[in-house]
C-alpha cells in the first residue's frame, strides 16, 4: 500500500522532535531495561548502550544509557536514571507522533517502574533553509529579526523568549541567521538518528558557507507525581497545542506560504 | 477467600433489610477510583429499573425499590436476567455481616480499578480517540470506515476497543494519519458530515468513497474533489429553513436544551 502523502504542511521544515519525562534520579533502571526492551522490541529492534557524565554537587558520575532504535533509525528511545525520552527525525502529524509516545509510556507502565515524574518536556526544532534569495531571517516575524548596524552584514543572531501559559512554559528560540556553523540548536543532545532531508540540505547549505536558521520550540511542564501512562498523555496532547501555537507566531508570511 | 460477594436471588421481603446499611457499601464504592463502564438497564420482575454499572469483573447494582436506595455488589458471570444481592444474614449479625461486605466490595472495587488500569493503555484510547475524531468528519458505516482504514471489519472493532491493545503495522499506522488529514480537511470545509457526499459523482467519473477507500490514498484529488463538491453545495438553491436562517429566524429552544436545573 502506498501513499501519496502531503503531511499536514507542504514543504514542513521540521527535522527533530523530542518528547522527554525527567525522572528523579533512579538507580535501579538497569534492572527493568530487559523487560522495556522487550516490550519495545517490535518497534525498536536495536539496542546501543552508552554513558552520560552526570554532574551533581561536587563529584560527576557516569550513568548508563540505553538508546532503543527503529529499524530505520528514524525513531529512537533513550532511558536514562534521570530522563526517558523518545525521539523522531520522520514524522507525519502529531497524532502519530504522539501515538508512538502512548507505546512508550505504556511499555514504561507496564514494566512497573514507578518512577517519579518531575518534569515533561516536548520540543520541535525546525531548520530554515532559504530559498530563492531569501534570508533565514526572511522566514520569522518583525519582531524576531533584531537589528543591523549600518554597513554591517549579519552572520550570527539569536532571540529567545519564554512564554507561561495555563500550566506549561514554552520556550522559544530562533537564529537567523544561525551562528556559523552551527546546524541544530546550542545544548541539543541528539540521538544518531537518519537526517531528514531538510537537515541534509542545510548541512550542504553550511557547507557551502551559506546561511541557515533554526526555531527551537521547548514546552515544558512540572508534573511532580509518580508515573501514570494516561495521565501523562493528556499532558502531551495539550503540550503539543501549546508548542504548535507558539511555533506559528513565530512564522512571517514568507514562511507560511512557503511551508504550509 | 473470593473478593467477590456471593450473589443470591433477591426477593421483595428483603428489602428492608437493605435499607439498613446502604452507605457502608457506597462509601466502599466511591472511595475507590474504579472508573465506571457504559451503564445497562436491566428490568426486574414487575419490570423495576436496575442500574448498572461494571467496574472491571464486577458490577455495581443500584436498585431503586422505594424511597430509600439500597446497594448490591454482583459478580459479572451472574447471568444478566438474574438480579444478584447481598446473602441475607440474621438479624443479630447483620452489623458485621454489612462490615463484611463493605471491606468486600472495598477489595473488589480496588481489584476492578487495577484490572482497569492494566486493560486500558494510552495507546489505545489515543487510538480509540483519533477513530472517533474521524468518525465524527466522515460520519461512515462501520463497514465504510474499515475500507476507508484498510481494514476487515473484525480488525476495526478490535481499533475500537480501548481494552485492546493492538500494534499497528507500518502501513496501517500511515494510512490512519492519511484518513485523519483528509477528515480535518473535510471538517475545514463543511461542518457536515462527509458521507452526506461521500457517493455524490466527481466531474472524473469517481466518488469520494471511491478515492477514500483506493489502496493508495491521493490526498491531492481528495482535496480538489472537495472544493469540486463544497462549490456545488453551495451552488445549489437554499431549503427554506436555511433562508429562515439567513433572515435571522432561530429555531425555539427545545426543552432539552434547558439546563438540568430549571
Amino acid at each position: 500500500m502506498t501513499i501519496t502523502a502531503l503531511g499536514t504542511w507542504r514543504q514542513p521544515p521540521l527535522v527533530y522532535v523530542v518528547a522527554e519525562l525527567v525522572i528523579s534520579p533512579y538507580y535501579s533502571l538497569a534492572g527493568k531495561v530487559p523487560g522495556l526492551q522487550d516490550r519495545l522490541r517490535s518497534s525498536f529492534p536495536r539496542t546501543l548502550e552508552a554513558k552520560e557524565l552526570v554532574v551533581d554537587g561536587a563529584k560527576p558520575s557516569a550513568q548508563p544509557l540505553w538508546q532503543l532504535m527503529s529499524a530505520d533509525q528514524r525513531l529512537g528511545v533513550q532511558l536514562g536514571t534521570r530522563a526517558i525520552s523518545l525521539h523522531a527525525t520522520s514524522y507525519l502529524q502529531s497524532s502519530d507522533f504522539l501515538s508512538r509516545w502512548a507505546e512508550v509510556l505504556d511499555a514504561i507502565q507496564q514494566a512497573e517502574l514507578g518512577a517519579f515524574v518531575e518534569r515533561a518536556g516536548l520540543r520541535y526544532v525546525d531548520l530554515i533553509v532559504p530559498s530563492g534569495g531569501k534570508g533565514p531571517g526572511d522566514y520569522l516575524v518583525d519582531n524576531l529579526k533584531g537589528i543591523v548596524p549600518d554597513g554591517a552584514q549579519c552572520t550570527g543572531s539569536m532571540w529567545a523568549a519564554a512564554f507561561q501559559f495555563d500550566g506549561s512554559i514554552v520556550n522559544l528560540r530562533a537564529g537567523a541567521p544561525s551562528p556559523q556553523g552551527m546546524l541544530l540548536p546550542p545544548d541539543f543532545n541528539a540521538l544518531p538518528l537518519a537526517k531528514p532531508a531538510v537537515m541534509l540540505e542545510a548541512e550542504a547549505r553550511l557547507k557551502a558557507s551559506q546561511p541557515i536558521g533554526f526555531v527551537d520550540t521547548d514546552c515544558l511542564r512540572e508534573i511532580g507525581r509518580v508515573f501514570e501512562a494516561n495521565e501523562l498523555l493528556d499532558h502531551y496532547t495539550a503540550m503539543q497545542k501549546l508548542t504548535s501555537k507558539t511555533f506559528k507566531s513565530a512564522l512571517s508570511a514568507t514562511a507560511r506560504e512557503e511551508w504550509m | 477467600m473470593s473478593a467477590f460477594i456471593r450473589p443470591r436471588t433477591y426477593t421483595p421481603r428483603d428489602a428492608t433489610f437493605y435499607q439498613q446499611r446502604p452507605a457502608a457499601i457506597i462509601e466502599a464504592a466511591e472511595e475507590t477510583e474504579a472508573p465506571a463502564y457504559p451503564c445497562a438497564h436491566l428490568l426486574l420482575e414487575p419490570s423495576t429499573p436496575l442500574l448498572i454499572k461494571a467496574s472491571g469483573s464486577v458490577v455495581f447494582v443500584k436498585h431503586c425499590l422505594t424511597a430509600a436506595t439500597p446497594y448490591a455488589l454482583r459478580d459479572k458471570s451472574w447471568p444478566t436476567t438474574a438480579t444478584a444481592v447481598i446473602e441475607s444474614a440474621r438479624a443479630d449479625a447483620r452489623s458485621v455481616f454489612w462490615e463484611q461486605c463493605a471491606e468486600q466490595a472495598r477489595e473488589a472495587f480496588e481489584h476492578a480499578a487495577t484490572q482497569q488500569r492494566r486493560t486500558t493503555t494510552a495507546a489505545a484510547r489515543l487510538r480509540v480517540d483519533r477513530l472517533a475524531a474521524i468518525q465524527a468528519a466522515l460520519g461512515f458505516t462501520t463497514q465504510d470506515l474499515a475500507a476507508v482504514l484498510g481494514l476487515s471489519r473484525p480488525q476495526l472493532y478490535r481499533w475500537l476497543d480501548a481494552a485492546d491493545d493492538v500494534r499497528m503495522q507500518d502501513a496501517k499506522r500511515q494510512r490512519l494519519a492519511a484518513v485523519e488529514r483528509v477528515a480535518k480537511a473535510w471538517q475545514d470545509r463543511s461542518p457536515a458530515p462527509l458521507r452526506s457526499v461521500a457517493h455524490e459523482p466527481l466531474a472524473n467519473g469517481s466518488t469520494l468513497f471511491a478515492l477514500l477507500s483506493s489502496d493508495a490514498i491521493d490526498e491531492a484529488a481528495l482535496r480538489a474533489a472537495f472544493d469540486e463538491l463544497t462549490a456545488k453545495l453551495q451552488a445549489q438553491p437554499k431549503t427554506l429553513s436555511q433562508r429562515l436562517a439567513d433572515a435571522g429566524f432561530k429555531r425555539r429552544p427545545s426543552i432539552r436544551s434547558l439546563p438540568s436545573d430549571e
